[in-house]
């Protein structure tokens, strides 16, 4: 009874109702206010350097700008360049022509000068930045990443409104990597220290000024976060007045989709039907360009032999799960590369549990070895694949125990590399072939890099590194093609699916073209309109 | 000594009924029943009391024979049939992974028993041995004692429930545990408030004379006197108990995949699809915790009756 009592006194609860108690008061002004769903709530850091995370990101995209962006079909398009960088014959100096004329949200003018000071917060370990390796190739970007220099000698500015990159070596994948880097003001952030640019009340509290269509008014913990229109954007004035992004389950989205308190809604492949039954209310997705996959952590004795995860792909009907589970809203994944780096002869793994026993039996699996899998439960699609995949790998012997884990205690097995087998997705590997790299080196295990299966194959990753360096395209992802046959035979991980996007939104939101990239919805917000 | 417990083992049930006289003194009874049996039928003349314990009795049989009443396996999934609504193959339809629900909420049963049962066990045991040992000694003993279950009670139990499973990992045990160590004050007051009344009367005065041990007392005469209210305290624990389970699976914090349990199934229930279309998803486990809390109740009301008949009518 006390019990009972307490749950109806759970703090969060009431903040809950304050909260939505406020929109409402917010509401019957004449600017109009676009109200979206944001899948986590956000790290509260704002700052490009962070690890990535992927609400954040979505704040970010909103509130800064970079040289390229990635439209839906995954292909690198100019926003701050005024084209696509120009790239000398030898492969070796990268040319960025920035657009004339702009101005950050605070009316300082925008030069070169800002993209040379964030590449080099970006190449440096000690602004917190997770992607100073990305900079290898860069004339001088290794010394600082080792510390023995401040700025890297490859970033120059010739003029106002030119960017250069020095290489030492061609590295195509490098402007795919990083040419959305977005880029952050010099005039605001000149005078922090390197070392306190992780903690600088900037990225933490306010980053007010920007050159993206929006600018950041406030973020009202676990609520809220409060964005206002850019008056200075670059393509002249947005249309949208106002942005909250709210942070809550997708469940409650939808449910709120339905009573108008939320215009623009990722929904769960599930709701599809629900949703489109509702009056308007517009539905759209993209193809994701991650997937949703199944790490085996190679570390673990019991778990280095290729043909126990061969055996696993075999055992889950991952085809099934495709269509039944997920509504057909997803597409199979034999392998991490995509488009033109993906070969058509890989193997399929289509189910098949006799196969898979019989590779079990080939190895001598242990029957009354456990391995457990451990996740972050809450998304509907990735549960259920977990309970499927705990069900079908004990149909052939695998003892497979689930293990719920909250976030930071994933972190904590990722940084002890205790897990035998942990599910997660996410990723664009459509974009550019070599952000394979991050997840399958062996220079990249974790926490150096994204490999979190710390599976190592020495030509897989000479084929990689060869690729990124041959400026020549045919040849280039003729070497993706022969490393994805690799990867998809070894089989470092347990392909699952890569998930549509399904975006859900008011008809009275024009504009709008849905992203399989659920981290940038807003890719063309400054194209919307809101006509209530 | 020796001579003097059989004439103390006399009163000492007749206490049980005396402590709660006192406090009105207005005790008029019959001396030719036992005061147990005069419970039992007070207790059967309670027909909603009856009935709630006929529905335990029921659950109690669905729990122990659940391998023989569900056909199918709680935990086999079949892709080729997933949200599938009732039919004779699955009689409460399937779930997302297509498991069938009427095995789920079958096997489910156990899971809401068990961590009902041993949390509110285990909460009246720490209770009565803390309010029992108060009451007894008294002094600072009392007051260190008393204070530690207003601070417990003065937390929000789920908050403390929630970050016990949040730093030791979800487990049943842990689920046990913790619901225990938040509901124990309860009991522990109530038990103290016996032990205060008991310790003061004639028998007890001549016992302590006698020579009798404090842990003689406590185990002859306050608990036994207590054990009334124990039970009727323990008994509504229960349902408190399974409702905490169940808020617990439903968050995510108790009761783990693929192990079946009543809150963990309503956790579909937080799609607008499943509450708009499918309630066979949501509708079972619901009914099952509501019917089987008010049960718990209604028995725990029944027994309180019971053994204090001057309450009954006024709850």
């Amino acid at each position: 009874m006390i019990l009972a009592v307490a749950a109806c006194s759970d703090p969060t609860q009431s903040e809950d109702t304050s909260g939505s108690g406020g929109d409402a008061a917010s509401g019957g002004s004449e600017d109009t206010t676009l109200n979206a769903y944001l899948y986590q709530p956000p790290a509260a850091n704002w700052s490009p350097m962070a690890p990535a995370s992927g609400p954040d990101g979505v704040v970010m995209n909103l509130i800064y700008d970079s040289l390229l962006g990635v439209d839906p079909n995954y292909e690198l398009y100019p926003r701050l360049a005024a084209d696509l960088p120009e790239i000398s014959a030898d492969g070796l100096t990268i040319t960025y022509t920035l657009q004339e004329g702009l101005t950050w949200s605070d009316g300082e003018p925008f030069t070169a000068e800002d993209v040379v000071f964030t590449y080099n917060l970006m190449a440096d370990p000690d602004t917190g930045s997770t992607a100073s390796g990305r900079f290898a190739d860069v004339v001088g970007g290794p010394e600082v990443a080792a510390g023995t220099a401040d700025t890297v000698a490859g970033f120059t500015a010739p003029d106002e409104h030119t960017f250069q990159i020095q290489l030492t070596k061609p590295n195509v994948g490098l402007v795919g990597l990083t040419g959305n880097i977005w880029i952050v003001p010099q005039h605001v952030l000149a005078d922090v220290p390197v070392d306190d640019m992780d903690t600088a009340e900037f990225f933490t509290q306010n980053p007010n000024v920007g050159m993206g269509p929006y600018v950041f008014q406030e973020y009202a913990t676990d609520q809220y976060i409060h964005l206002v229109k850019n008056p200075s954007f670059r393509e002249g004035e947005v249309d949208i007045d106002e942005i909250y992004l709210r942070p809550v389950t997708s469940d409650v989205a939808t449910a709120q989709l339905g009573t108008g308190e939320m215009d623009l809604v990722q929904i769960a492949a599930p709701d599809l039907e629900t949703v489109e039954a509702m009056d308007g209310i517009e539905v759209g997705s993209g193809p994701g360009a991650g997937y949703i996959r199944t790490s085996v952590n190679e570390l673990k004795p019991y778990l280095q032999d290729p043909r126990l995860r061969q055996a696993m792909l075999y055992a889950v009907d991952r085809q099934q799960l495709i269509d039944e589970a997920l509504g057909g809203n997803a597409g199979p994944v034999n392998a991490s590369f995509m488009n033109a780096a993906l070969p058509d002869d890989l193997e399929p793994y289509e189910y098949n549990p006799d196969r898979a026993r019989e590779l079990l039996a080939e190895m001598n699996w242990d029957p009354n070895q456990v391995v457990t899998l451990s996740w972050i439960a809450g998304q509907r699609d990735r549960d259920t694949a977990a309970t499927i995949l705990e069900s079908q790998l004990n149909e052939v012997g695998i003892k497979l125990e689930l293990n719920q884990v909250q976030p930071g205690q994933l972190t904590d097995m990722m940084n002890e590399q205790s897990y035998d087998m942990t599910l997660y997705g996410g990723g664009n590997y459509a974009t550019e072939p070599f952000a394979v790299f991050a997840i399958n080196a062996c220079s990249t295990h974790f926490p150096a890099g994204g490999n979190l299966s710390f599976w190592c194959n020495e030509e897989f990753d000479q084929l990689m590194l060869e690729a990124n360096a041959t400026v020549d395209e045919t040849a280039r992802y003729d070497l993706y093609q022969q490393a994805a046959r690799i990867e998809n035979a070894e089989a470092p991980m347990i392909y699952l699916y890569n998930p549509d996007t399904i975006w859900a939104y008011t008809s009275a939101l024009k504009g709008f073209v849905p992203n399989g990239d659920f981290t940038n919805p807003f890719w063309n917000v400054q194209e919307w309109s809101l006509d209530r | 000594m020796s001579d003097l417990r059989p004439s103390l083992d006399t009163p000492e049930v007749t206490a049980a009924e005396e402590v709660v006289a006192t406090e009105t003194d207005t005790a008029v009874r019959s001396r030719r029943r036992s005061p147990l049996g005069m419970a039992v039928r007070r207790f059967r003349r309670n027909k909603i009391a009856v009935a709630g314990g006929v529905f335990l009795l029921l659950i109690l049989l669905l729990a122990v024979f659940a391998p023989v009443i569900a056909q199918q396996s709680p935990t086999a999934v079949d892709l080729g049939a997933i949200r599938r609504a009732p039919s004779g193959e699955h009689w409460l339809g399937t779930d997302a992974s297509g498991r069938d629900v009427f095995a789920r909420l079958v096997y489910a049963a156990r899971v809401s028993l068990l961590v009902g049962v041993f949390a509110a066990l285990l909460a009246v045991l720490l209770g009565t041995i803390v309010g029992a040992v108060s009451g007894l000694f008294g002094g600072w003993v009392d007051t260190v004692l008393m204070r530690t279950a207003d601070m417990m009670l003065s937390f929000p139990s789920i908050v403390i429930i929630i970050v016990l499973a949040g730093i030791l990992g979800p487990s049943i045990p842990i689920l046990v545990v913790s619901i225990a160590i938040t509901t124990w004050p309860t009991t522990a007051r109530l038990v103290r408030g016996v032990t205060l009344a008991v310790r003061e009367r004639e028998y007890l005065h001549a016992a302590r004379v006698a020579g009798a041990s404090r842990g003689w007392m406590l185990r002859k005469h306050i608990v036994p006197a207590a054990m009334g209210q124990i039970v009727v305290v323990g008994t509504i624990s229960v349902a408190a108990a399974i409702l905490a389970e169940a808020v617990l699976s439903f968050l995510g914090l108790g009761v783990q995949p693929p192990q079946a349990s009543w809150g963990n199934m309503l956790n579909d229930a937080q799609s607008l699809t499943v509450i708009q279309s499918m309630p066979w998803l949501w509708l079972p486990p619901g009914l099952a915790i509501a019917a089987t809390v008010l049960a718990v109740n209604f028995v725990g009301d029944g027994l309180r009756d019971a053994v204090d008949p001057r309450q009954s009518g006024r709850s």
